[in-house]
């Protein structure tokens, strides 16, 4: 706000940022005195009033009817323009809270040389190291920076991601040897169900009953043909059963929430 | 500095590098299967820590700057108190002030709540609409299956109807019954799964034998 | 005689009783090393096996080949490094099908890692067909997935005034590609191809084809695939790649033998020894329970 009237756009970047922290020091500061004025008992109102508010946008822009000439309300350019660009910048925001727990945690292991120490060092320069390549490329579209970027990312993000998520195979192969035991009719219904899908589902499945027709009525003993009747009829409509459920619970809780009834040790603290 | 600079401008030294960043990630990764090492928590670490930093670069380059910052150095200086209401989130660490947090996150959570109605009704009206299946007009086997589909997506229901108990056998039976059906919605998840954690592992070893040493395709 | 006889013969069961038992305990790293091994080997020795094309992969092909070629088609990734074996093949496919069929299409991510992973994908395709960035597709860069609904409403409305830039951090309305792209309601978008080892398409069937009915393809993980054939029966998604195998059967619709096609050896490979191992941990838990029950 006052930045408007010192600085003017083309100003360069480092003055944009003293003037925006100052900024942010003034209008922030002055909000964070108001808010320290409201009494406790005021707190919760005061949060339910903002979810109620916030609530509203959608819920009015959705229930009230639109022009048919434009198609959209008298919400519909708000609702959908100016809330979602406020809501693109602060969940950006928030991206920097696990960011700062994660740099918080492990800086404490340095600082007091807990065991393990030296692998919180390594996930700062990890960390430092990725980032600042990054920003690198900002700078110049240098080959050098370019190729750094590149190379942290293949080395150090996509390939240990991949490898940890791949090792989830081992381990769903020593579990189903262990725990898949034909206990109950139930377990023995969902061990042939899972046989079907899992041999119909790759080539070798499709290779053993690739002797069946292609077309007539014993085209549907075909593996591939009986595991998909298997996902498209039964487990279907089982999951559309469990889908019915959950979304009816889901809209319950969104009327809960937005309406603060919701209860538990978030929404019941003491503010 | 010229030195390094210019090693870092050559593209092929840089692909070898991440080339055996990549494969000692990946082995050292892997090395957990046989026992808890050293070697696997600094991989694991470094892993956290990069992919954090590549986060908070992206979160800035190609939201915040383009979204947020360029507007402000625009002259929109209205956007000055987005950056006040993004810092609202930080207060969830302070133990005196933490309800001013709540403020925002309530914001958030009231639009998103807001969004249910709309979002419950484009998403359940067509399956609702699709749950009614023809049963005449149609060849005797999709009868067959429709009939199949309807019985087990009400018996499935009824399994979860939890809004008062299942005591007489009008209620238990179809429920009993809804509970085996949702044994092939669980047996065709497992399968599923199997076949995802494969393709996974698949992938990897794929990287190891074809772009490591070259003995795959 | 007749109960020594008898007792020789209890013994023998007992004994492939007991042996079958020992199928219940074999040991984890056997198993282990028995997976690397049955992974590996179709890989090395390029077990080539014909891929059968299924009708919900035909569906999302159909649905590509039917899009009017002035429209736009979105390709919403929403998978990072972590699921990279499975939704790469799937979002390359849909790349090299949207190229070779001179459509242009878009790209935005909802995860950083895939953001770029995507960006290098269709980079690397891009020059081997002659497509230019800009042109031919784009890439709309990384949004937090916290504000997925919200971006989705206001794709509906305003495209350009949604999305902004670019990856490159440029204004999209500079690109050609954008030209006389406005909105999903005013008809500008042909298709939307979601590619996510999450639940996000049903934001997608929620806020965007619940008001304007614009074509959904859903490419999920395996692991998701048995709940995508809810909004398939539906008719809310017009087909499914499942997978890496969805993927090797785009692949084949294609014409091509790219990883997932080559892969599908090991898959099957894989998937045979954990059935065995099923089969053998169940036949040892019977052999124990019949055991126990006898003696």
């Amino acid at each position: 706000m006052f930045t408007h009237w010192i600085v003017k756009p083309g100003a360069p970047q480092y003055i944009w940022a003293l003037a925006v922290l100052g900024d942010f020091l003034i209008m922030g500061g002055a909000l964070f005195f108001l808010l320290r004025m409201v009494p406790s008992r005021f707190r919760k109102t005061l949060v339910a009033a903002v979810t109620f508010l916030a609530g509203l946008i959608y819920s009015v822009e959705f229930f009230v009817p639109p022009d048919p000439a434009t198609g959209e309300n008298f919400l519909t350019s708000f609702a959908q323009k100016t809330v979602t660009d406020v809501v693109l910048v602060l969940s950006t925001f928030a991206l920097g809270l696990g960011i700062y727990s994660l740099l918080r945690f492990h800086g404490r292991n340095l600082a007091r040389r807990r065991a393990g120490w030296h692998n919180s060092l390594a996930l700062y320069f990890a960390f430092f190291a990725m980032l600042l390549s990054g920003f690198w490329t900002m700078m110049g579209k240098s080959p050098a920076a370019s190729n750094t970027y590149d190379m942290l990312f293949r080395g150090l993000v996509a390939a240990p991601g991949a490898t940890m998520f791949s090792i989830i195979a081992f381990y769903i192969v020593s579990a189903a040897y262990r725990a898949f035991r034909i206990r109950s009719g139930e377990a023995t219904l969902m061990l042939a169900a899972a046989f079907v899908v899992m041999l119909g589902s790759v080539p070798i499945g499709e290779y053993l009953t690739s002797g069946l027709p292609t077309t007539g009525f014993l085209s549907n003993f075909r593996m591939e043909n009986v595991n998909l009747w298997i996902l498209k009829e039964p487990n279907m409509a089982a999951w559309r059963g469990i889908s019915f459920g959950v979304e009816i619970g889901a809209l319950a809780m969104a009327l809960r929430t937005w309406l603060s009834l919701e209860r538990g040790s978030f929404f019941e603290r003491e503010l | 500095m010229n030195t390094l600079t210019s090693w870092l401008s050559n593209s092929s030294i840089t692909q070898s590098i991440a080339l055996w960043l990549a494969v000692g990630a990946t082995l050292g990764i892997y090395s957990i299967l046989y026992k808890e090492n050293p070697i696997y928590r600094l991989v694991e670490h470094m892993y956290i820590g990069a992919a954090a930093g590549y986060y908070a670069y992206i979160g800035w380059a190609q939201t915040l700057k383009p979204l947020w910052w360029d507007r402000i150095t625009d002259g929109q200086w209205v956007w000055i108190f987005a950056l006040i209401g993004g810092s609202m989130f930080y207060f969830i660490y302070s133990q005196k002030h933490v309800w001013i947090s709540r403020i925002i996150f309530g914001g958030l959570l009231g639009l998103v709540a807001g969004a249910a109605f709309k979002g419950f009704a484009g998403l359940n009206v067509d399956r609702i609409e699709a749950s009614f299946k023809p049963l005449w007009g149609v060849p005797a086997p999709n009868i067959i299956n429709n009939i199949f589909a309807m019985v087990i997506l009400l018996t499935v229901m009824i399994y979860f109807f939890f809004s008062f108990e299942h005591k007489t056998k009008l209620h238990r039976a179809p429920a009993n019954l809804g509970r085996w059906f949702l044994m092939f919605a669980f047996g065709a998840m497992f399968g599923s799964t199997v076949m995802a954690r494969m393709s996974l592992l698949i992938g990897r070893v794929h990287f190891l034998l074809a772009d490591w040493l070259p003995i795959a395709k | 005689m007749e109960t020594e006889n008898r007792s020789r013969e209890l013994t023998t069961t007992d004994r492939i009783l007991r042996a079958f038992e020992r199928l219940q305990h074999i040991d984890r790293r056997v198993m282990y090393a028995l997976l690397a091994v049955v992974v590996a080997v179709p890989l090395i020795w390029n077990f080539k096996q014909p891929v059968v094309v299924t009708w919900p992969v035909q569906g999302a092909y159909d649905t590509i080949e039917k899009m009017p070629a002035d429209k736009l088609a979105i390709i919403d990734i929403v998978w990072d490094s972590g699921t990279v074996a499975e939704s790469r093949p799937q979002t390359e496919a849909l790349i090299r099908h949207l190229m070779l069929r001179n459509k242009k299409f878009a790209i935005v991510a909802f995860m950083p890692q895939g953001n770029k992973l995507a960006y290098d994908s269709a980079k690397r395709i891009g020059s081997e067909l002659g497509k230019e960035y800009g042109k031919d597709w784009i890439h709309w860069g990384y949004r937090p997935g916290g504000a997925m609904i919200q971006f989705m409403m206001g794709l509906g409305r305003d495209i350009p005034g949604t999305v902004k830039s670019d990856i490159e951090g440029k204004p999209v309305t500079s690109y050609p590609i954008m030209k006389g792209i406005k909105s999903i309601k005013n008809g500008d978008v042909g298709v939307i191809a979601e590619v996510t080892p999450s639940g996000t398409l049903d934001y997608w069937i929620a806020y965007v084809y619940g008001s304007y009915r614009t074509p959904l393809i859903y490419c999920p993980t395996a692991v998701m695939a048995p709940e995508g054939y809810n909004p398939l029966d539906a008719g809310q998604i017009k087909g499914m790649l499942t997978g890496m195998k969805g993927a090797a059967e785009y692949e084949s619709l294609l014409g091509r033998q790219d990883f997932a096609t080559r892969a599908a050896g090991a898959l099957s490979t894989s998937h045979l020894l954990i059935i065995v191992l099923i089969i053998a941990g169940n036949i040892g838990y019977i052999s124990s329970r019949r055991r126990r029950s006898e003696s």
